[in-house]
């Protein structure tokens, strides 16, 4: 440039033409056409240095053609002139003008844009090949002319070159190299600096950006910029946005300033912790900034990008997608890209080209598989198109290692696929696809919660997290996932969701009747029956076709809770409205059914089935419940036909009817009377067709608890074995060894069934296991257990059953308190159910029993009272079989004659009462007799005694009289004495003598008094702790206490308490004890 | 409406076992008897007894007090009857119902004196009502048969007021009403379909209450029309107790009614409004319940006796009334 000489007001450069004639170009004032220059300068043939100065010159102008035109006609020159050594720095120029123009070109053409159309614009690609080419023109020429290959200027190309084609390492590699010469190089600075920036070595990276700043404060591009985006990377926001304001000060014409500031604002608009007004106002700035940016350089992606999403969330569609469709073109980051296509898909998805939003967001998912948005979007379309498992499986990837991104919608969105049902997945799948749900919500709910839990800890947290957690369905989906498992965590999330409901004001009535039945289930039947009316009147507010569906069940639930809370008026009345409105209500007619069968009104009851049964024959419910009427009814032939039809037409393979049937089979065999060899044949085959349908019950549902219960008692009674007479009767040992271990093995079961079955008849059950075990108080037990607590002690036969095992128990024990107990409930059963003549024949018999028990044992073990009672009791009994022998009835639940066997027994035993009575009574009076002598004799020595105590007494009282007046005479001596010694006045001498024995007195009272002084010395002690005497004094310390055990630990305290006479201040207890359990562990053997 | 009853009283000395019927006789005594055997007379101020029999065999299941409370009728669960003389305090009679040496006889379950003295009823399980001698020369001689055509067990038996008619309630809870007079039946009632238990006169005669163990209590209009019709039947279905309602008393001025029911619960019911107006919590089964006969104060509810499953005797009087 030494040619070119600078004037020193404007700009200029100097051309020299045939060396005569100069013509000056104002550099300030460039036409910006240069072909008038660019025959100037071909005609003066000028040096390297003009062309690239003027090429630079109009480049920096912008006049990015006329540069290349230059530098291309300068090429042409230098060849021309043969000067082509000298051309590298021209190259340079070229591939530089070629990545400048790359930078504004799109990365790619998308072929079916729709808005943002760039059919036949070259894309970067093309530019950078150019560039490249130049590059090695360049350098080509630059070896042919011998000069070498390198210089600055080609490595800076190099690199720039290699920065824009992401060949990072190469491109560091050429900075390094350029800083190597010239460490202050700017241009190589600030690419090292973006490399670093790029690898995330942010305050490296930061630094070299200042380091520019400082070489030259006004270097374009900005390394303000580059700054800012380091402090924004490490964290340091306000100094980053410092930094950018700087930056748009200092070049307000540059968008990068802007569009980070842009960005800073809209981010800054989302903080919940600030005021609406000011999110609103950065909003607004942050849109203001974005959009400046934006028109500053339309070929920007970023800006573009940002741009985009502010229309997005406009709804100007068209211009959104025009900018996504810019942002993908443009894109050179791979984040960047990801953002255009799911903007693009999002804008599409909006519009609903939902096929085209899906190509989007496949290309957004493809290129980044963890990206949130994309995969959520890409489900999305997904689910529109119905391919639930393609939407699993993508946001699956997403969620699941490797690095699985914690996204709470993601998950949520997930679960909830899960816990819905597809077609053509096996049951079991779906229990499986169920719990995968259930664990995804647990997952997402602990998310939230901690999101909640941050967010009341004042840290700003997130709206979506919010959001979430309010949406009302997502907690229903919950309480329905966990509805078979856990009723606790259903009821949970049905309240979770009432809550929200509640807020939003509008409740929805099939929370309220969720939450209602749940209650009622729990038996809470009066929180129960407030959700039901509340969820009813809710449901009446809709109005419409649904909510007259839903109030239909709603009242159908709440005629079950006044039903079950005993208010059978308004259950009637609530039934006969539903039937009224719907006459096919078959639950309805059969709560209506029950109801009358509750009354004992069976006709009306199975009127009412028929009906039922008429309108929906297939309804198994239905069926199960007509079975149980039969049943119950005591039809069980017609109960046996119905439910083989059941299973033969509608399902075979439905529980509640193969229970019912095993049931029937069962009964039916056991009560056959038929002893013919046919009737027992048939009894055999009844027996194991019973157990084959439990046993088939059980197969289909391994927790059917009655199936269980009915096997247990198939066991229990060994009714495929004695029962049913197949096995030949053995010998009697080995029977009742079977027995036992029959018993055993069913309780093992009834044990079981009564963890899930609340009933009484597993009670009752156990009790005769227990009863044919001869386990009597455990048959009593179980039995009462049923009694009480199911039947309220109504149950005639449960009754019964206690007064037969405490007949078994007082026969086993010889026990009469016995016999009256199993009496008492005799009477009691006889009391609920007064023509049970069976009942009176065991009164009679438990009244003579008991007698014939006193009768058996030793008199010394029963009393008069009892026998006497006994005695008439059984007298008692006599007339009863009287009675019961002579009953004229037609049917009597006993034997006539046994009765009058009885009786005549009962005479013959009765005679013996009044030999039994004369023995007891003589017995008693001979113990009676022992008695009062023993309790003379005990009387006699305690008198006795007495005396002897009362003659000691006395001795004691004479010696100490005796004793004070020796002691009197004496002390009269010595005042005797006294006076004669002294001379001193009368009363003077009294009022000694009387002080003298006071003060004796008070030493000799010793005890309480004499402990003080002790006590205090150990007070002092605790004190004075660094006296010289210390030993001495916690010896006598510890003898007073008295402890021998303590002995040990005292002499070691000695040595420590030397040790540490100097740390030993006032805590002087405390330490005593440390040593004292120390002293019996560790110290022992320290010594 | 709402009406509350205080626990006015309770006896000292309970019975060793259940009250199973009770009463409250003219002159302000109670008396119950028990499944312990025993039958006690108390004095309605102190809740002392009185008078007392040594212990039947069996337990007592029936109790009936003269209108005058001079005699007390009772039946064990065996069927042996005895005539007590509250005053005296002897047995007047007694008879082994059950013994079957005596032609067609059967054991009573229930019994009832008759208002006007000279006999008393006992049901049977037959389904029909015995008409027994209650002279003491000629007691437990069996004067008429009264049959129901049914052969149901008589759960409860009791003479109209003015002794007139007889009422008897079955196992399956139909109600028959008897004419003594003519020996005829006049009225059957099959409101219930499950064992009536106990039934109660009003004073006049013209209602009958009856007791069920389909937890109800139903009044029947009983009187009879001028051509000899019977009344028009169920007039008031009275609901609220959850389990068999045992006994049952209408109260002497015919407003109210007292229940007993193996809910452990005694309810006051208002007959004109036909809804429960109190509800006692007791600790068991209330076997029996029996209103004060004396006509109450003017604008007291009254008062009443009930006994139940613990054996303890209990006084009930309106609150609001002096005592």
């Amino acid at each position: 440039m030494e040619d070119a000489a600078t004037s020193s007001g404007g700009r200029s450069i100097d051309i020299e033409l045939g060396g005569q004639e100069v013509i000056t170009i104002d550099l300030d004032n460039l036409d910006p056409n240069p072909e008038d220059v660019l025959d100037l300068l071909k005609e003066g043939q000028c040096r390297v240095s003009v062309w690239t100065r003027l090429a630079g010159e109009y480049w920096r102008r912008g006049y990015l053609a006329a540069a290349e035109r230059i530098a291309q006609a300068a090429i042409e020159s230098l060849q021309a002139n043969g000067a082509t050594a000298s051309s590298p720095p021209i190259y340079a120029l070229l591939a530089n003008i070629q990545i400048a123009l790359a930078q504004k070109a799109p990365k790619v053409v998308l072929g079916d844009a729709r808005e943002d159309k760039l059919a036949g614009e070259r894309t970067k690609e093309e530019y950078y090949k150019e560039a490249a080419q130049y590059l090695n023109s360049g350098e080509r020429a630059a070896a042919e002319g011998g000069e070498g290959v390198g210089g600055t200027l080609a490595f800076l190309t190099r690199g720039i070159q290699q920065l824009a084609t992401r060949s990072m390492d190469d491109a560091l590699r050429s900075f390094e190299g350029v800083l190597a010469v010239k460490p202050t190089n700017l241009v190589a600075l600030l690419g090292k600096a973006r490399i670093l920036y790029a690898r995330r070595s942010y305050p490296q990276a930061l630094k070299l950006f200042q380091n520019v700043l400082q070489l030259n404060p006004s270097c374009l591009p900005d390394p303000r910029i580059g700054i800012g985006l380091c402090l924004w990377a490490m964290d340091h926001k306000a100094k980053a946005k410092a930094a950018w304001q700087r930056s748009l000060e200092v070049n307000p014409s540059q968008w990068p300033a802007q569009l980070l500031l842009g960005l800073e604002s809209i981010n800054a608009s989302k903080a919940e912790n600030q005021p609406e007004a000011i999110r609103a106002q950065s909003f607004l700035a942050g849109t203001k900034f974005i959009e400046k940016a934006f028109n500053a350089n339309q070929k920007s992606a970023a800006a573009a990008n940002a741009l985009c999403e502010l229309f997005l969330r406009k709804g100007s569609y068209k211009r959104a997608l025009k900018l996504a469709e810019r942002t993908i073109q443009f894109a050179d980051t791979l984040t960047l890209l990801t953002e255009g296509y799911l903007r693009a898909a999002r804008v599409l998805h909006a519009e609903g080209s939902l096929a085209q939003a899906t190509k989007y967001y496949t290309l957004a998912t493809e290129g980044q598989p963890k990206h949130v948005m994309g995969a959520i979007g890409l489900a999305q379309m997904q689910m529109q198109n119905d391919e639930m498992a393609a939407a699993i499986h993508t946001l699956d990837t997403l969620i699941q290692p490797p690095n699985p991104q914690r996204s709470v919608e993601a998950t949520v969105m997930l679960a909830s696929l899960r816990a819905h049902p597809r077609p053509g997945v096996s049951s079991s799948d779906v229990t499986q696809e169920k719990a995968k749900a259930r664990e995804l919500f647990d997952r997402a709910s602990k998310t939230l919660e901690l999101e909640d839990t941050r967010a009341t800890n004042g840290h700003t947290g997130r709206a979506v997290a919010h959001h979430i957690n309010e949406d009302m369905d997502m907690h229903a989906e919950i309480a329905r996932l966990w509805q078979d498992e856990s009723l606790e965590r259903t009821s949970r999330a049905l309240k979770e969701a009432l809550r929200i409901s509640e807020a939003s004001e509008r409740v929805d009535p099939r929370l309220l009747n969720n939450l209602g039945a749940l209650q009622h289930m729990e038996g809470n039947l009066e929180q129960a029956r407030v959700m039901y009316e509340g969820a009813l009147t809710k449901a009446a507010g809709l109005g419409s076709e649904v909510g007259e569906g839903m109030s239909t069940s709603i009242l159908y639930n709440l005629a079950r809770v006044y039903e079950d809370s005993g208010d059978t008026v308004m259950a009637k009345e609530a039934y006969d409205k539903l039937v009224a409105r719907h006459p096919e209500y078959v639950d309805a007619k059969i709560r209506q059914a029950q109801m009358l069968a509750n009354l004992n009104q069976s006709n009306e009851a199975h009127e009412l089935l028929k009906q039922a049964l008429a309108s929906q024959n297939s309804n198994l419910n239905l069926r199960a419940f007509y079975t149980y009427f039969l049943i119950q009814s005591n039809l069980p032939k017609p109960a046996k036909d119905f439910v083989f039809a059941t299973l033969k037409d509608h399902d075979k393979y439905d529980v509640y009817s193969l229970c019912a049937a095993g049931w029937i089979m069962y009964h039916q065999s056991r009560e056959s009377r038929d002893s013919s060899s046919k009737g027992m044949e048939e009894r055999k085959r009844g027996f194991q067709r019973s157990a084959e349908f439990y046993d088939k019950a059980l197969q289909l549902d391994p927790l059917c608890a009655v199936a269980a219960q009915g096997l247990a008692i198939v066991t229990a009674e060994d009714a495929l074995g004695t029962l049913s007479g197949s096995v030949p009767p053995s010998s009697a040992a080995d029977e009742a060894q079977r027995r036992l271990k029959n018993a055993r093995d069913a309780l093992d079961v009834f044990a079981k069934i009564r963890e899930s079955l609340s009933d009484g008849s597993v009670y009752v059950n156990m009790g005769h296991c227990y009863y044919a075990r001869d386990e009597f108080d455990r048959a009593i037990e179980s039995y009462e257990t049923a009694s009480l607590r199911f039947y309220d002690g109504h149950n005639v036969s449960v009754l019964l059953c206690l007064c037969r095992s405490w007949y078994a128990k007082a026969n086993k024990e010889q026990s009469f308190a016995g016999m009256r107990t199993s009496l008492k409930y005799a009477e009691m059963a006889l009391h609920i159910q007064p023509n049970d003549k069976a009942v009176m024949y065991n009164i009679a018999m438990i009244q003579q029993k008991a007698a014939e028990l006193l009768f058996g044992i030793n008199p010394t073990k029963r009393s008069l009272k009892d026998l006497e009672w006994a005695i008439s009791q059984a007298g008692h009994a006599q007339r009863l079989f009287g009675s019961l022998a002579a009953d004229q009835s037609p049917l009597v639940p006993y034997s006539r004659e046994i009765a009058d066997q009885r009786r005549k027994y009962g005479e013959s035993m009765l005679r013996r009462g009044d030999e039994h009575l004369a023995t007891q009574k003589q017995v008693e009076a001979e113990a009676q007799a022992k008695l009062d002598a023993a309790r003379r004799k005990r009387q006699e020595e305690k008198e006795r005694l007495q005396a002897l105590e009362h003659e000691r007494m006395e001795e004691l009282r004479k010696q100490a009289e005796k004793l004070a007046e020796e002691r009197r005479i004496a002390r009269e001596q010595a005042l005797e004495w006294t006076r004669e010694v002294q001379m001193e006045s009368d009363e003077e001498r009294e009022r000694k003598s009387k002080r003298a024995p006071k003060k004796v007195k008070v030493e000799g009272e010793s005890g309480d008094e004499g402990a003080e002084p002790k006590k205090k010395r150990r007070g002092k002690l605790k004190k004075a702790n660094d006296q010289a005497d210390e030993n001495g004094q916690l010896f006598s310390d510890e003898e007073a206490d008295s402890k021998p055990a303590k002995k040990r630990g005292v002499k070691k305290r000695v040595v420590r308490d030397d040790d540490d006479q100097e740390a030993a201040g006032g805590p002087r207890k405390k330490h005593f004890k440390s040593k004292e359990i120390l002293s019996d562990t560790d110290d022992e053997e320290m010594s | 409406m709402s009406l509350a009853f205080l626990n006015a009283l309770e006896c000292t000395e309970p019975h060793a076992d259940a009250i199973w019927d009770i009463a409250w006789t003219a002159n302000d005594t109670a008396v119950s008897v028990s499944a312990d055997g025993t039958v006690k007379q108390w004095d309605s101020t102190s809740g002392q007894i009185s008078k007392s029999r040594p212990p039947h065999t069996l337990a007592i299941v029936s109790l009936s007090v003269s209108p005058d409370g001079r005699h007390a009728l009772y039946n064990s669960l065996d069927g042996t009857t005895c005539l007590w003389d509250l005053q005296d305090d002897n047995i007047l009679g007694q008879h082994a119902s059950y013994d079957r040496a005596v032609e067609g006889a059967e054991p009573s379950w229930s019994v009832s004196l008759n208002p006007k003295g000279g006999t008393y009823a006992g049901t049977s399980g037959s389904g029909n009502v015995n008409i027994y001698s209650a002279n003491p020369d000629s007691f437990g001689s069996r004067q008429l048969v009264l049959s129901s055509g049914r052969n149901k067990h008589g759960m409860d038996c009791k003479y109209s007021p003015d002794g007139s008619r007889i009422a008897l309630a079955t196992e399956t809870g139909q109600v028959f009403i008897f004419e003594l007079e003519s020996g005829t039946l006049t009225s059957t009632y099959s409101t219930h379909a499950m064992a009536v238990r106990s039934l109660s006169w009003s004073a006049d005669g013209q209602l009958l209450l009856t007791a069920s163990e389909d937890k109800r209590l139903i009044l029947h209009d009983v009187r009879s029309g001028p051509s000899g019709k019977p009344g028009s039947g169920a007039v008031a279905t009275l609901t609220g107790h959850s389990s068999w309602v045992l006994s049952t008393d209408i109260s002497p001025d015919g407003r109210l009614a007292v229940s007993g029911s193996a809910d452990k619960t005694i309810k006051v019911w208002d007959l004109a409004a036909r809804t429960a107006v109190s509800t006692i919590q007791d600790s068991g089964e209330v076997w029996a319940v029996a209103w004060r006969p004396k006509p109450s104060a003017t604008g007291s509810a009254g008062a009443f006796v009930s006994g139940g499953e613990d054996g303890r005797v209990r006084w009930w009087r309106s609150a609001g009334a002096g005592s």
